[in-house]
């Protein structure tokens, strides 16, 4: 098992592939970190908003991120499942 | 006509030399195989210019000694003053760098490069240098043919080491054999005539071989076999040093103004140092002997002694010329000025930069930023708007009944003064980018390629606009006019919402924030359908009018489209790989959708 492990984690160090996911998934962290506050942030100003175009359009663009969240969650899912079945 | 005459003789007198004198042949092909060295070592080191150079050239040019140190290390390392002038004029035309910190790596480059003959005299020299040539070019061939390109570029440097130590060897051997059969000291002119003679032949030679180390090199290979006297081999020296300036003045002659500065700098500064040389020979000879005497070197090794003579006057030289950068810099771009025109140019395009693949890339994206700023004012003034208003938060929607206000200009005319030569510079800079670029530029260089596309397609479309424009957004029909001025809002809404993504550093953000613009893009075009549409079933406007109406809509929506667009693959062309933009962002469909939610 421990032979096991130690190949692995030296096939991740020598695989470029590997790096590149590594890369992506801490890319994606960031990005869907990002997008969190910036929903948050729209909330909290929805809140403030009275009824109106102004407020129709901040609604319309947290529906954006939410989405975009959304996909990313998948994706970072699908990443690190494949990496968890690796190990 | 010259070109025609000086090519077949340079190869008639060569190839009689060949035929009269084997010990000619030797040094020639020595030269010949050093000169393809020095190629292959910068085509090495090309690959390796890309990114990371960029992020340490930015970290260590902020001040003048940084700079200068820059120039020293990596001139020595990469043992080519020719590239890091060449790389230098490429950052600065892309604007990377400042002349200032440009003009400090050149006097470090001009230092750095001493180094060569302390190498050749030292070493190559004093060991059986062809035994390490042929090794290293076994290794070097091996890491050519291996896919990755850094390992390609340091099969490029090895071989290129590989070359040049066989080109001493053949250089050393061709003097060797000279000095059995012909003493050429009997051609040694003694004094002040030897000197200027001398430095007049060291100019020549370098101007013809393009590089100051081949020069050396030869200069000390031959002072090694005693085939030129110490005093000679000086003013050869000195006369390589101002000559290596001509290559660097051609080089500038396709660079933009930056470029020009630069060149005339290191001319400046090569010259001068070699007239201070010629008159301080004397002291300067004091020197030599005194640091000759401190490291160690006996007084009758003339090749090292000629290696500490190169360091020192180069070293005087950057003593003397470095407390005046700001002066230079500023009788610079005093004297060497961008020629003031009606017609706006490219700003960062030069065939420098076209060198090193990621500063192509640099200078693309500046440039078509240039082209999007023109083209925005352009756009801006076509749909009879102000930038002040449009650069403003006043509510754009105000607009919407008001009657317009003609902002007369004649689109052609500024497409012509604006536009079309900084669109077909771009085009094609990136066209002979796309050609020279390794694969990671090239999707990147064919984004770039597509924004500019996308800008001359939104001007078009403008132009179509405008004509039925200037007289229905101030139509007494209410209902008309509404609409006209709706194409108005929309278009400067998206110019509007464009620009505040700047506020937003990071490049994925950026792209990914897009999908909010093209939501309220695509609501405004559904409520413009909409509205017309009405009007139509209405009969509010006639049948001739409704179908204007219909193709300036269209119009209008390849205007916003088109900027949207732009702005997205100039955005992606600044990212190495945007796979993770392209699965987060938000399908056509998708944005419909939301478009079409009625809170």
């Amino acid at each position: 098992m421990k032979r096991k492990k130690l190949l692995h984690k030296l096939q991740v160090l020598l695989s470029e592939d590997d790096d590149h996911k590594k890369k992506d998934i801490d890319k994606l962290r960031k990005v869907i970190k990002q997008l969190h506050d910036k929903q948050k942030e729209l909330e909290h100003k929805l809140e403030e908003l009275p009824e109106g175009e102004e407020q129709s359009k901040v609604r319309k663009h947290i529906e954006v991120i939410r989405l975009q969240r959304q996909k990313g969650a998948a994706v970072y899912r699908e990443l690190m499942g494949k990496d968890e079945l690796k190990i | 006509m010259l070109g025609r005459i000086l090519l077949p003789s340079i190869f008639i007198l060569l190839s009689y030399g060949f035929w009269a004198s084997s010990s000619f042949q030797d040094i020639s092909a020595g030269v010949a195989l050093f000169l393809f060295g020095m190629f292959c070592m910068e085509q090495g080191f090309k690959a390796f210019s890309g990114g990371s150079l960029q992020r340490l050239l930015s970290a260590s040019t902020d001040r003048l000694w940084k700079s200068l140190s820059f120039g020293i290390i990596s001139t020595t390392l990469m043992q080519s003053s020719s590239l890091v002038s060449v790389l230098t004029i490429s950052f600065l035309s892309a604007q990377l760098i400042g002349l200032a910190e440009g003009i400090g790596i050149v006097f470090g480059a001009n230092l750095g490069t001493t180094t060569g003959a302390w190498i050749v005299a030292g070493f190559g020299m004093n060991v059986k240098i062809s035994a390490y040539a042929m090794p290293i070019l076994v290794f070097g061939v091996i890491l050519l043919m291996r896919q990755s390109e850094r390992s390609k570029g340091s099969g490029w440097i090895m071989v290129g080491v590989g070359f040049l130590f066989l080109g001493i060897h053949f250089m050393k051997e061709g003097f060797a054999s000279y000095a059995s059969h012909i003493d050429l000291t009997q051609y040694a002119i003694p004094g002040l005539t030897g000197l200027l003679v001398f430095t007049l032949v060291g100019m020549l030679a370098t101007i013809v071989m393009q590089s100051s180390h081949a020069t050396m090199t030869l200069i000390i290979t031959a002072l090694a076999a005693s085939q030129i006297t110490y005093e000679n081999a000086l003013a050869l020296a000195i006369g390589a040093n101002v000559g290596t300036t001509v290559t660097a003045v051609l080089g500038s002659l396709s660079a933009n103004i930056s470029g020009k500065r630069l060149a005339a700098a290191h001319f400046i500064f090569n010259v001068v140092t070699g007239v201070v040389a010629l008159v301080m020979i004397e002291p300067l000879l004091s020197a030599v002997d005194a640091v000759s005497a401190v490291v160690g070197i006996a007084p009758d090794n003339h090749t090292l002694k000629l290696a500490v003579f190169h360091t020192l006057f180069n070293l005087l030289g950057i003593l003397l010329m470095l407390p005046m950068t700001g002066n230079l810099v500023r009788f610079l771009e005093k004297h060497l000025r961008q020629e003031v025109s009606d017609y706006d140019t490219p700003r960062f395009l030069s065939e420098a930069a076209l060198e090193v693949p990621s500063v192509a890339l640099h200078a693309g994206i500046q440039e078509t930023d240039h082209l999007f700023r023109n083209a925005k004012n352009l756009i801006i003034h076509g749909v009879c708007l102000r930038r002040s208003v449009v650069n403003s938060e006043s509510d754009l929607q105000e607009l919407i009944d008001q009657r317009g206000e003609v902002i007369p200009i004649d689109i052609d005319e500024g497409y012509s003064k604006t536009i079309r030569d900084i669109h077909g510079a771009t085009i094609t800079f990136l066209s002979k980018a796309q050609a020279r670029a390794t694969p990671e530029y090239a999707a990147a260089l064919t984004k770039l390629r597509q924004a500019n596309t996308d800008l001359v397609t939104a001007i078009k479309a403008v132009k179509h606009l405008r004509k039925n424009l200037v007289r229905y957004m101030r139509s007494e029909n209410l209902h008309l006019r509404r609409e006209y001025n709706r194409f108005r809002v929309r278009i400067a809404s998206v110019i509007r919402d464009l620009g505040a993504l700047n506020e937003t550093e990071d490049v994925s953000l950026r792209l990914l924030a897009l999908d909010e613009i093209k939501v309220n893009a695509s609501q405004a075009e559904q409520a413009a359908n909409r509205s017309v549409d009405k009007l139509i079933r209405t009969g509010l406007i006639s049948p001739d009018i409704a179908t204007s109406l219909i193709n300036d809509s269209n119009y209008t929506k390849t205007v916003v489209d088109c900027l949207i667009e732009m702005t997205e693959a100039w955005n992606k062309a600044m990212l190495s790989d945007n796979k993770l933009e392209d699965v987060l962002s938000l399908k056509p469909e998708e944005i419909e959708a939301i478009a079409r939610q009625v809170h």
